[in-house]
């Protein structure tokens, strides 16, 4: 056989074999091993890329570290001036009692409106500004159920953020005065964070006159408390003073007439009696819950109505 | 002598064969060698980059561990950041929005011209004005034009005389508050158009929201004081009180007696003293 075999045979044959060899090895081993080593480049590259984020990262933990630092630190400052505590206990009834009914002064809506009105008192000492609408000053009955107290705008709820918004009329006695005044609201702690918006000035020195609407916006501090499932309550008209930012007008038709104001409320600002929906009414947590007038409650908050406890009811009576 | 081989060929071949078939067995093997040789530098340059990226990955990780911690400490601080930006935000509107506005236009208002209201508006400022003479509204459009916070003034204004000029005329004999009482004039409004316009309030109502508001809340209609017709009704009825007037938009000279109001187009209101002028 192999005598048969010419050198040109034994070439081809060897070059063929040679060719089939080197084929062999680059497709398996060689391609192999260069694929390893592009999938090493490729791991390399990105965690190069990663590791030369070290810098920055560095660099970002501690610009972390000191932005949140600084934001408690300015918070905590900011919350102690503007942020009140509003009292709340650690259920809702309890709150309700405490809080939101008359309290000699110490209800969360008395203490508001008292702030607000010293820093006016105070703004006529300072700026001359004269406050021509104090009767806007005013927060809505709060309704004898513990469980749906808005404590301020609709649906709030108990918090966490709470909203107030009044419309202002001032009269200043000159321009600087008045530019000085709005910048004061900004001076008035724990009545929640003032912002001044919607100015319009008209009249002159010494009568400037200015409306402008000022938004409180608390962020609560207290824990917001649990609600007491075994209770409700429902009742008729909001009380007397509670009206003027249109909010209550709970229906149901309580009819006391003028029930008691809360300490310190203004005279004429009372609000039309319950059963006048307000376009932005609260909803009425009871209709119909007429009571004989004369046997309206005193205070402004709950405006009468029935509270019940655990399937009970108890009329209240103060 | 010369020598021949008689031999035949295939006497050496076998030898010859058995070369060749050497010769390409050391060249398989060469090709065998070489490539195992490649695979060998190659392995070796991997395992370099292998070991750099060993040697790297704890740089990394150690990137990755930080930043994820300061994302943790930024999550974590978005809410207090966020009540604090608020409340800075506010701050700033409060002492920072209409001072400087109010404060601008009253640098660049002539002696004379006198302000009724004011009235921002997102990027406009509607301000009801009063001045002696023609002269001094013009003057004030001069100067008004000039304020950089200013991009465009806008005026109304009604009264203005038609030619020939009635003996006496001085303007609207009457008008409102600023104006000197018994003194003539003119009501204008001016409707100046802000570069930057008054921001919204800010407002917070929970997490991450402490940006700015709904803009405005500062609207109110149009004081229109100047084109309500109260020039002493040397104004066609068809021009009165039209919002928007301008100056200039006086009725056809020819068309208006000299005697102001005894016009045939002149039915409207008349301010006292001036019929019959």
């Amino acid at each position: 056989m192999m005598s048969k075999l010419t050198i040109l045979h034994i070439h081809i044959i060897g070059l063929v074999v040679a060719l089939l060899v080197g084929a062999g090895l680059y497709y398996t081993i060689i391609t192999k091993a260069i694929d390893q080593k592009k999938k090493a480049e490729t791991d390399l590259a990105a965690v190069q890329a990663r590791a030369d984020k070290l810098p920055t990262a560095t660099r970002a933990l501690e610009q972390a570290n000191r932005d949140k630092a600084l934001a408690e630190a300015e918070w905590s400052i900011y919350e102690k001036q503007y942020m009140p505590v509003i009292g709340y206990a650690n259920d809702t009834l309890t709150t309700w009692l405490r809080v939101f009914l008359p309290n000699k002064g110490r209800s969360w809506p008395e203490r508001f409106i008292r702030t607000v009105r010293s820093h006016m008192e105070r703004e006529r000492k300072v700026n001359g500004i004269i406050w021509e609408n104090p009767g806007t000053l005013v927060l809505p009955s709060y309704g004898p159920d513990p469980n749906t107290i808005d404590v301020g705008q609709q649906g709030e709820g108990f918090g966490p953020v709470l909203h107030y918004s009044y419309q202002m009329a001032v009269r200043a006695p000159n321009l600087d005065k008045l530019m000085q005044h709005i910048k004061s609201w900004s001076t008035l702690a724990q009545a929640g964070v003032p912002v001044v918006e919607g100015l319009q000035i008209s009249g002159n020195s010494p009568n400037l006159t200015a409306t402008y609407n000022v938004t409180f916006t608390i962020i609560v501090r207290d824990k917001i408390p649990a609600p007491v499932p075994r209770i409700s309550g429902s009742g008729g008209g909001t009380g007397g003073g509670m009206m003027g930012r249109g909010m209550p007008g709970m229906g149901g038709g309580f009819s006391a007439p003028m029930p008691g104001m809360m300490p310190g409320m203004m005279p004429g600002m009372m609000g039309a009696p319950g059963g006048m929906p307000g376009p932005a009414s609260r909803p009425s947590t009871s209709m119909g819950m007429t009571a004989p007038p004369g046997m309206g409650p005193s205070g402004p908050r709950s405006g009468g109505g029935s509270l019940s406890i655990g399937g009970a009811s108890a009329q209240r009576a103060d | 002598m010369l020598r021949i081989n008689l031999l035949p060929p295939y006497i050496y071949e076998g030898a010859k064969r058995r070369n060749v078939m050497i010769l390409w067995v050391v060249i398989l093997l060469v090709v065998i060698a070489g490539f195992v040789f490649a695979k060998v530098q190659i392995d070796g340059q991997t395992a370099q980059v292998v070991a750099e990226t060993e040697r790297l990955t704890p740089d990394a990780n150690k990137a990755d561990q930080l930043q994820a911690q300061a994302d943790q400490i930024n999550q974590q601080s978005a809410e207090i950041r966020g009540k604090r930006d608020f409340v800075k935000n506010a701050r700033l509107y409060n002492s920072t929005t209409y001072q400087p506005v109010v404060y601008n236009i009253r640098d660049y208002t002539m002696k004379g011209v006198l302000y009724s209201s004011l009235q921002p508006a997102g990027q406009t400022v509607t301000l009801s004005a009063y001045a002696q003479t023609l002269a001094q509204v013009g003057h004030y459009l001069m100067w008004m034009e000039h304020n950089p916070n200013v991009s465009h003034v806008s005026i109304q204004l009604s009264g203005l005389p038609s030619f020939p000029v009635p003996p006496g005329f001085n303007g609207q004999p009457q008008g409102l508050s600023p104006r000197p009482p018994g003194a003539g004039g003119y009501d204008f409004t001016v409707t100046l158009t802000l570069v930057k316009p008054i921001p919204g309030a800010p407002s917070y109502t929970g997490a991450a929201s402490a940006g700015g508001g709904a803009p405005g809340g500062m609207t109110a209609g149009p004081m229109g004081m100047g084109g309500m017709g109260m020039g002493g009704g040397f104004t066609a009825p068809g021009s009165m009180g039209a919002p928007g007037m301008s100056i200039g938009m006086t009725p056809p000279a020819g068309m208006m007696g000299s005697g102001g109001g005894r016009g045939p187009m002149v039915s409207g209101p008349q301010a006292p003293g001036s019929a019959g002028r």
